[in-house]
C-alpha cells in the first residue's frame, strides 16, 4: 500500500469513519505495513484523540456523581440479595445433603405439587363463595319482600280479608292484605292441595256492580301447601267497592275469567 | 515521533496510565471510593466530549452517567495491556453519545459503535496521552482548537462531522452531496495539517 493511500484510509480508521468491512480489511493489513506506516498511524491516533479536547470545557451538575452512586448502590443491594438467597438455598443442600440440581429438583416438585394444591383449594374456595353470594341473594330478596309486608301491616291503611275453603278444598284458609295508597298487596295461605303441573292458582276481584271477576294475579305454591304472595299492582284498593276476593286453579298461566274450582272465598 | 513525544510528556507518561489502571482495579473489586476518584479525574473532560456531540445538558448527564455506571459494571474486563483508561472511557463516552444521535436521525446505519469494548486500536498498545491535569488539559484545549480553526473549513467539517457525529465516508458523502473521493481527500489533508499545527505550537 502505497503511503498516500495509507494515510487516506489511517485518518478515516482513527476518526471512527471506516465501514465495518472497511475497518477489518484495513486492520488485516496493518501486519504488513512499514515502521514509517505504524509511526504515522500513532500519530494519526493521537491527532484523533486530542480532537476529544475539541470545543469548550463544561461541568456536569453535582447530582450526576449522586445519581451514578445511588444507582450503584441500588445494583449493590439487589446483587447481595441474590447473593443470600443462594447462600441460603447451599445451606438448605447441605443440610438434607443434595446436591444444587437434586435439591433444584426436589424444590421443584414441591412447588408443582403446592401449586396444583393450592389450586384445587381456590377452586373449591370459589364454588363455596358463589354459593354463598347466591344463598345471599335469597335472602335479600326475602328482606326485601318482608320488609314490603311489614309496611303494608304497619300501614295506617291496612285492609285485609280472611279467606276460607271451600267444598272442592275444605282444609284450606288464607288472608288478603293491603294498602289502599300503594296498592300493594299479600296473600297469605295455608293448607292447600297440591295441584298439577299444568295449573296454577288465580286470585279474583269480585266488584260490587261488575258481572265478572276481575283477574288480580296468578302464583303457584310449588307443592307447598301455603306461603306469602306478593300483589304489586291490586286491581281495586277501595274496600267499600269490593264484594269478595276468590282463589281458583286455572289452567297453567291464568284465564281471563275464572273455569276452574273455586277453592278459597272471602266476602267482605 | 516528535508528536508521540510530546503529547506522552502531557500525559505524565506511564505512571499515570499504570495508577489510572490501578484504580480500575480498584473499580472492579468493588471500591466505590476508586469509582469516585476517577470521577472527579475524568468528569469535566467527558462531559465536554459528550455535550459537543449531543449538544443537550440533560442528555449529556444522563449519558456521562450511563458511561460512570457501565465503568461500575465493565471494570473487570479492562485490559491496561491494550489500551489506556483515557482512550476507554473517551472512547466509550463517543460511542454512547454519537449512538444517542443515530438512535434519533440514521436509525439504518451501517454502523454500529456502540459496543463499549471497542476501544483498542492495534498497535496502538504503548500510546499513553493522558491529559488530566487541568492547567494541561485547558492548555491542550486551546490548541486544538486553535488548530482546528487553522485548516480550512471544508477539511475540518469533514473531520468533526466523522469524528462527532460517527458518519462514514461514504455517508459523509451521500449527507454533504460531494464525491467519495473528495471526501476522502478532505479527510487525509486535513488530519496531516491538525498533525502539522499540532506539532509546530508546542
Amino acid at each position: 500500500m502505497d503511503n498516500q493511500t495509507f494515510t487516506e484510509l489511517a485518518s478515516a480508521y482513527v476518526l471512527g469513519a471506516l465501514s465495518p468491512e472497511e475497518r477489518k480489511s484495513f486492520e488485516k493489513e496493518l501486519s504488513s505495513i512499514t515502521t514509517e506506516q505504524k509511526d504515522e498511524l500513532r500519530q494519526l491516533l493521537l491527532v484523533s484523540e486530542s480532537l476529544n479536547l475539541a470545543g469548550e470545557e463544561q461541568s456536569a451538575g453535582s447530582h450526576v456523581k449522586e445519581e451514578i452512586f445511588r444507582v450503584i448502590a441500588a445494583k449493590e443491594m439487589t446483587k447481595s440479595k441474590a447473593g443470600n438467597e443462594s447462600s441460603i438455598f447451599e445451606k438448605i443442600a447441605a443440610f438434607f445433603g443434595l446436591d444444587k440440581p437434586a435439591l433444584s429438583l426436589v424444590v421443584s416438585f414441591v412447588l408443582l405439587f403446592s401449586t396444583i394444591g393450592i389450586s384445587f383449594y381456590a377452586s373449591s374456595l370459589y364454588d363455596e363463595l358463589e354459593l354463598t353470594q347466591r344463598q345471599l341473594a335469597l335472602v335479600e330478596n326475602e328482606f326485601e319482600s318482608q320488609q314490603r309486608v311489614i309496611s303494608v301491616l304497619y300501614s295506617p291503611q291496612l285492609t285485609f280479608v280472611d279467606l276460607g275453603g271451600t267444598d272442592a278444598d275444605p282444609e284450606g284458609y288464607g288472608k288478603v292484605m293491603w294498602c289502599q295508597k300503594d296498592k300493594f298487596g299479600v296473600i297469605q295461605l295455608a293448607n292447600l292441595s297440591n295441584i298439577p303441573d299444568d295449573k296454577d292458582y288465580q286470585l279474583w276481584v269480585i266488584k260490587e256492580g261488575v258481572e265478572a271477576p276481575i283477574s288480580a294475579g296468578v302464583f303457584n305454591i310449588e307443592n307447598r301447601p301455603g306461603g306469602t304472595i306478593y300483589i304489586d299492582e291490586l286491581v281495586e284498593t277501595d274496600r267499600s267497592l269490593i264484594n269478595a276476593f276468590a282463589v281458583s286453579i286455572e289452567p297453567k298461566g291464568g284465564m281471563p275469567q275464572p273455569t276452574g274450582d273455586i277453592v278459597l272465598l272471602g266476602a267482605i | 515521533m516528535i508528536l508521540l513525544f510530546i503529547l506522552s510528556l502531557f500525559g505524565k507518561g506511564s505512571k499515570n496510565a499504570a495508577d489510572e489502571a490501578q484504580l480500575v482495579e480498584a473499580i472492579a473489586r468493588g471500591d466505590q471510593q476508586a469509582l469516585s476518584q476517577l470521577y472527579d479525574t475524568y468528569t469535566r473532560l467527558l462531559y465536554s466530549l459528550i455535550i459537543k456531540i449531543v449538544k443537550n445538558q440533560e442528555v449529556a448527564e444522563d449519558i456521562l452517567q450511563e458511561v460512570f455506571v457501565q465503568v461500575w459494571d465493565k471494570a473487570s474486563k479492562f485490559d491496561g495491556n491494550k489500551g489506556t483508561v483515557y482512550t476507554w472511557l473517551t472512547t466509550m463516552s463517543r460511542n454512547k453519545s454519537i449512538d444517542h444521535l443515530r438512535s434519533k436521525t440514521h436509525k439504518n446505519s451501517s454502523k454500529n459503535v456502540s459496543d463499549p469494548e471497542e476501544y483498542v486500536f492495534p498497535l496502538m498498545e504503548s500510546v499513553e496521552a493522558t491529559p488530566l491535569d487541568a492547567t494541561i488539559q485547558n492548555d491542550q484545549r486551546n490548541r486544538i482548537n486553535q488548530a482546528l480553526g487553522q485548516i480550512p473549513a471544508e477539511q475540518k467539517e469533514i473531520i468533526e462531522i466523522a469524528y462527532f457525529q460517527g458518519y462514514t465516508q461514504s455517508e459523509i458523502a451521500a449527507e454533504l452531496d460531494l464525491p467519495l473521493g473528495t471526501v476522502k481527500t478532505r479527510m487525509r489533508q486535513g488530519m496531516i495539517k491538525l498533525k502539522e499545527i499540532i506539532t509546530a505550537t508546542v
